[in-house]
C-alpha cells in the first residue's frame, strides 16, 4: 500500500514538476518581454490590412499607395482632412519593401476588390478619384537585384490566407511567401516587444545602453560605417533602374487606375540629404527623375519630384537613412499641402493637367 | 517548411492537437503523422510528393512479397526457387529506389563527367544536360527504404503489414529533411504501436528542441555569414588568420548546423512519443577517425557500416577479410552521397584512405601492445591521446575543405591563403557580443561532456522546477533577441 502511495506521489511529482517549469519559463518570458517593452517600446507599424480596414469604414477620395515611406501619408491624410473641412479623405497604403510590382499586386487584389465589394467599381463620386503613387529609384529595380533575394520584397505581407495557400501550393513554402507568417506571426503578438523588435535591432541596443552607457562613439563609429553602405548603394543604383519588370507593372498601374476612372499622381519621395553624394544625385536620382517625369509626361501622368527640395534635414529621419520621424512627417505634410498638392483642399489653386483617365 | 522556421509555431501545435486529442490509435495517429508529413514534404516539393509515395509503395509491396516467400517449412527444391525468387525482388525494388535517387541526384554528375572523360579523349559529345529538382531528403528516404529491404530479404525484421506505419516509418517528418536514417528494427515497432505522452518525454523533447535549436539557428546562422561565406567566396582576399578562422568556423558551422538540426528531429519525435535514433555523440572529442565516424551521423555511418562495409568485407567477393580497401569504398560512396561533384567524391577518398591507415596503425599498434605492455601503458598518456585528438581533429579539419569548396580551384586557393598565399585581408567584423556567445555555447556543449560539465548539468537539473522555469524562459528571451533573421536553411538538407 505504502509502495503504492509512493508511486502515485512519484507520477505526480512527475507530471506536476516539467508543468511547473514550463510555466515558470512561459511567465519568465512574459515579464521579460514587458520589461523590454519600456526600454524598446514596440513600433507598431502600419500596413496593407491597416488600409483596408480604414477603406472598408470610410469613402476616402485619395489612396496613396507607395512602399513603407507611404506610412508618411498618414500625417498628410490628418492635414487635408482638417484643411479641406473633410471633403478630402485620405488613405495610405503602405506595402513594405514595395516596388511597383508589389503596389500593381496590392492594387489590383486588394485595394479593387475591397472596393468592388463596397460597390465603388468606378472612381469618382461616392469613391476614390485619384491614386498616388508614392516612390523612388529603389522600386524600379529588379526584385532580385543580384541578392538572389526576392524575399526582400513584401507584397506578401499584404496577402491573405487564400492568396498565401494559393502561392504555396504552386511553389511550395518558400522565403518570400514566408513573409505571410511574419506578418501574421507579428499581427498575434501586437503587444510584444520581443516579437515587434525581430529585424529593428532596438531591444540589444537599449539593453547595451543600459549597460554599458550610451557610447556615442561606438553609435558614431556604426552609423559613419552603415552611412557608407548607404551611400555607396545608391549611388550603385544607376545601373539598376527602371527593371523590365518593374516598367511593365508600372504600365499597367497606369492602365488599371485609368480603366477604373481614377486619377494617378506620382510623387517622388525625399531622402535624407546627408545620404546623397554628387555621384548619387546626378547619376542615380537625376536619372531616375528624368526618365519617370518623361514617361509620365508622355502619359500625361502629374509628376512631383521632392527628392531633394523637401524642408527636412539629417534629423528628420530614422537610424535607417530611408524613413522620416514623426516631426520630419507633420513639417513634410505642411509643405506638401502648402505646396504641390494644395490643390487637393484648395479651391483657388488649379490641379494639375493631365489626360482625361 | 523547416524545424527551425517561423511556420512550425503554427504547424506543430495544430499538429500536437491533432495528434493527442484525437482517438488513442495507431491508425489515428500515424494517420496524423502521415498527413503531417505529406503536408511538410508538399511545402518543400509541391509536384514531387507523388514520386515519394511512389517509392514507398514500392519499397512496401517488394517487403510484401519477400514476406510471402518465407525460406523455412518448404522443401529443399522449393527453398532454391524461392531465394531466386527474393533476390529478383530485393535487386529489382533496391534498383527502383536507388534508380530515382540517381535519376534525380546523380543524372547530370555522371552524364557531364561522361561528356569530359570523351570530350579528354578527342571524342566530343553534346547531350542535353539535365538539370533536375531534387527531391526532399531523397538521400535519407533512400536509404532507409534500401535498409529496410535488406532487413526484411535477410530475415531480420518481419515486413511491415501498415502502410500507414511504414509510410510514417520512412517519412515521419521531423527526420525527412535531415535525418536521421531511421532503422526498420528500431523505429517501425514504435508506429506500430499506441503512443502515450508522459511528462518526462514532454519535457526531453522540449530540451532537445531548444538546445537544438540553439546550435542551429543561433551558433550556425551566426558562424555562416560571419566567418565561413566571405572566406570560401573569395579564399585569396585574406590573410592566414582570417582563412584558418574561416575553415575553423565552418567545422563549427557544420556540426552545430547538423547536430542542431538532428536534435531539434529528436525533440520533435519525442514531443509525439517517438524515439529517434541519436546522430551525434560529440564528434569533436574523439581521439581517432574510426572513433570520430562513430560519433558524427551516426545513423548514416552505422547504415554505411551494415549494408555496405560489412557484406563487402564479409561476402564472398574481393574485400572479403580487407578493411583497409572497404574504407575507401564505403567512404567514396558517403563523399557521393553527400552531393553528386568531384569535391565531395576527394573527401571521401581522403577519409576511406586515412581510416585505412588508422586501422592498419591501430593493428601494428595492438601487436606492440601484445609483444609488451608498456604500449598499452603509453597509449593511455595524455600525450598520446593529446597527439591522437590533434592528429584526428586537424585531419577532419583539413578535410573540410574540398568538403565545403564549391569546386576544387576554391579549395586550392583557400589552401593557398592559409599558408599566408593571399592578399592578406581580414574579416570584416570582430566576434561581437553574439560571436562571443555563439563560440561560448559551442565549447561549453563539448565540455559539457566532461566531468565539470556534467556536474554543472546534474546541479542545474536538481534546482526547484520554478528556477529552472525561469532559466529556461531566460534562454527563450535570448534566443528571441539574438537569433539571426532568416534562421532557417540548413546545410544537410541539400545533400
Amino acid at each position: 500500500m505504502g509502495a503504492g502511495v509512493d508511486g502515485r506521489v512519484s507520477r505526480w511529482r512527475g507530471v506536476v514538476s516539467p508543468c511547473i517549469t514550463g510555466a515558470s519559463a512561459v511567465l519568465t518570458v512574459v515579464l521579460c518581454d514587458l520589461a523590454l517593452g519600456m526600454l524598446a517600446p514596440p513600433i507598431l507599424l502600419r500596413e496593407v490590412d491597416d488600409a483596408l480596414k480604414e477603406l472598408r469604414n470610410s469613402d476616402p477620395t485619395v489612396l496613396v499607395v507607395g512602399s513603407s515611406h507611404a506610412r508618411s501619408f498618414v500625417p498628410v491624410a490628418r492635414e487635408l482632412e482638417d484643411l479641406s473641412g473633410g471633403r478630402q479623405r485620405m488613405i495610405a497604403v503602405p506595402v513594405e519593401w514595395g516596388k511597383w510590382t508589389s503596389y500593381e499586386w496590392v492594387i489590383e487584389n486588394r485595394l479593387w476588390p475591397e472596393l468592388d465589394r463596397k460597390g465603388q467599381g468606378r472612381c469618382g463620386p461616392g469613391g476614390p478619384s485619384w491614386v498616388l503613387l508614392v516612390t523612388e529609384w529603389w522600386d524600379s529595380t529588379a526584385l532580385d537585384p543580384g541578392t538572389g533575394r526576392i524575399d526582400m520584397n513584401l507584397p506578401a505581407r499584404s496577402w491573405t490566407l487564400v492568396h498565401f495557400l494559393r502561392d504555396v501550393a504552386a511553389n511550395g513554402l518558400t522565403p518570400y511567401n514566408q513573409n505571410f507568417l511574419q506578418k501574421v506571426w507579428r499581427e498575434w503578438f501586437r503587444g510584444s516587444a520581443l516579437v515587434q523588435d525581430r529585424g529593428l535591432e532596438r531591444i540589444p541596443e537599449a539593453v547595451k545602453d543600459r549597460l554599458r552607457g550610451p557610447e556615442p562613439e561606438r553609435k558614431e563609429a556604426s552609423r559613419r560605417r552603415r552611412l557608407a553602405g548607404w551611400r555607396q548603394m545608391v549611388e550603385a543604383g544607376e545601373a539598376a533602374l527602371f527593371d523590365r519588370d518593374q516598367e511593365a507593372a508600372f504600365d499597367r498601374i497606369v492602365e488599371t487606375v485609368r480603366s477604373r476612372g481614377c486619377h494617378l499622381g506620382v510623387l517622388l519621395y525625399p531622402r535624407m540629404p546627408g545620404t546623397l553624394t554628387d555621384r548619387a544625385r546626378q547619376g542615380t536620382l537625376q536619372s531616375f527623375s528624368r526618365r519617370l517625369q518623361e514617361r509620365c509626361r508622355r502619359q500625361g501622368i502629374p509628376f512631383w519630384d521632392h527628392t531633394t527640395d523637401a524642408p527636412l534635414t539629417d534629423e528628420d529621419f530614422a537610424e535607417d537613412f530611408d524613413h522620416i520621424l514623426p516631426e520630419g512627417n507633420r513639417r513634410l505634410a505642411h509643405f506638401l499641402l502648402q505646396g504641390s498638392l494644395r490643390w487637393f483642399w484648395d479651391p483657388a489653386v488649379p490641379g494639375p493637367q493631365q489626360e482625361a483617365p | 517548411m523547416s524545424l527551425a522556421g517561423l511556420e512550425m509555431v503554427f504547424f506543430l501545435p495544430a499538429v500536437l492537437l491533432l495528434y493527442w486529442a484525437g482517438p488513442r490509435h495507431r491508425h489515428w495517429q500515424n494517420g496524423v503523422l502521415a498527413v503531417a508529413s505529406a503536408l511538410f514534404y508538399f511545402t518543400w516539393s509541391p509536384r514531387l510528393l507523388g514520386l515519394l509515395a511512389a517509392a514507398i509503395g514500392v519499397s512496401f509491396g517488394a517487403g510484401r512479397w519477400l514476406q510471402v516467400l518465407p525460406l523455412e517449412g518448404v522443401s529443399q527444391e522449393e527453398a532454391t526457387v524461392r531465394r531466386r525468387r527474393r533476390r529478383w525482388i530485393v535487386t529489382g525494388a533496391v534498383l527502383a529506389e536507388v534508380g530515382i535517387l540517381g535519376v534525380f541526384k546523380y543524372a547530370g554528375f555522371f552524364t557531364n563527367s561522361l561528356a569530359a572523360i570523351l570530350d579528354a579523349l578527342g571524342l566530343p559529345v553534346s547531350w542535353p544536360v539535365l538539370h533536375l529538382a531534387l527531391p526532399l531528403g531523397i538521400s535519407y528516404t533512400t536509404l532507409i527504404q534500401v535498409g529496410y529491404l535488406l532487413e526484411v530479404y535477410w530475415e531480420r525484421t518481419p515486413a511491415c503489414r501498415d502502410p500507414l506505419a511504414y509510410g510514417v516509418f520512412v517519412a515521419f517528418f521531423p527526420q525527412l529533411i535531415a535525418g536521421p536514417i531511421a532503422r526498420a528494427r528500431e523505429q517501425l515497432p514504435q508506429y506500430l504501436e499506441v503512443r502515450r505522452p508522459t511528462p518526462e518525454a514532454v519535457a526531453t523533447g522540449s530540451r532537445e528542441f531548444l538546445l537544438g535549436f540553439t546550435l542551429k539557428a543561433f551558433v550556425a546562422d551566426w558562424a555562416a555569414p560571419h566567418l565561413v561565406d566571405p572566406v570560401f567566396q573569395s579564399p585569396l582576399a585574406f590573410g592566414a588568420a582570417a582563412a584558418w578562422a574561416g575553415l575553423l568556423g565552418y567545422a563549427v558551422q557544420l556540426f552545430s548546423d547538423f547536430a542542431g538540426y538532428s536534435l531539434m528531429a529528436l525533440g520533435v519525435g519525442r514531443l509525439f512519443g517517438v524515439v529517434l535514433p541519436v546522430n551525434f555523440r560529440h564528434p569533436y572529442l574523439s581521439k581517432s577517425l574510426a572513433e570520430f565516424w562513430r560519433r558524427w551521423h551516426i545513423s548514416l555511418n552505422t547504415w554505411l557500416f551494415d549494408y555496405l562495409f560489412a557484406p563487402l568485407t564479409t561476402g564472398r567477393s574481393w574485400f572479403r577479410g580487407k578493411a583497409g580497401p572497404a574504407f575507401v569504398v564505403v567512404f567514396l560512396v558517403s563523399g557521393l552521397w553527400h552531393g553528386p561533384t568531384w569535391t565531395y567524391v576527394l573527401w571521401g577518398g581522403l577519409h576511406g584512405v586515412a581510416l585505412w591507415v588508422h586501422h592498419a596503425w591501430d593493428e601494428t599498434y595492438k601487436g606492440l601492445c601484445r609483444r609488451d605492455r608498456a604500449w598499452v601503458a603509453r597509449r593511455r598518456s595524455s600525450s598520446y591521446l593529446l597527439a591522437s585528438w590533434v592528429l584526428t581533429q586537424g585531419f577532419f579539419l583539413l578535410t573540410l575543405i574540398p568538403f565545403r569548396a564549391p569546386n576544387l580551384g576554391v579549395a586550392a586557393d583557400l589552401v593557398r591563403a592559409m599558408a599566408g598565399g593571399g592578399s592578406g585581408g581580414t574579416l570584416p567584423e570582430g566576434l561581437g557580443f553574439q560571436g562571443a556567445a555563439a563560440l561560448a555555447f559551442f565549447v561549453a556543449w563539448h565540455v559539457a561532456e566532461f566531468r565539470p560539465g556534467a556536474w554543472a548539468i546534474g546541479w542545474f537539473e536538481r534546482l526547484p522546477a520554478p528556477v529552472r522555469g525561469v532559466a529556461y524562459g531566460l534562454w527563450v528571451v535570448f534566443l528571441a533577441i539574438y537569433v539571426p533573421l532568416g534562421a532557417a536553411t540548413f546545410i544537410y538538407g541539400q545533400f
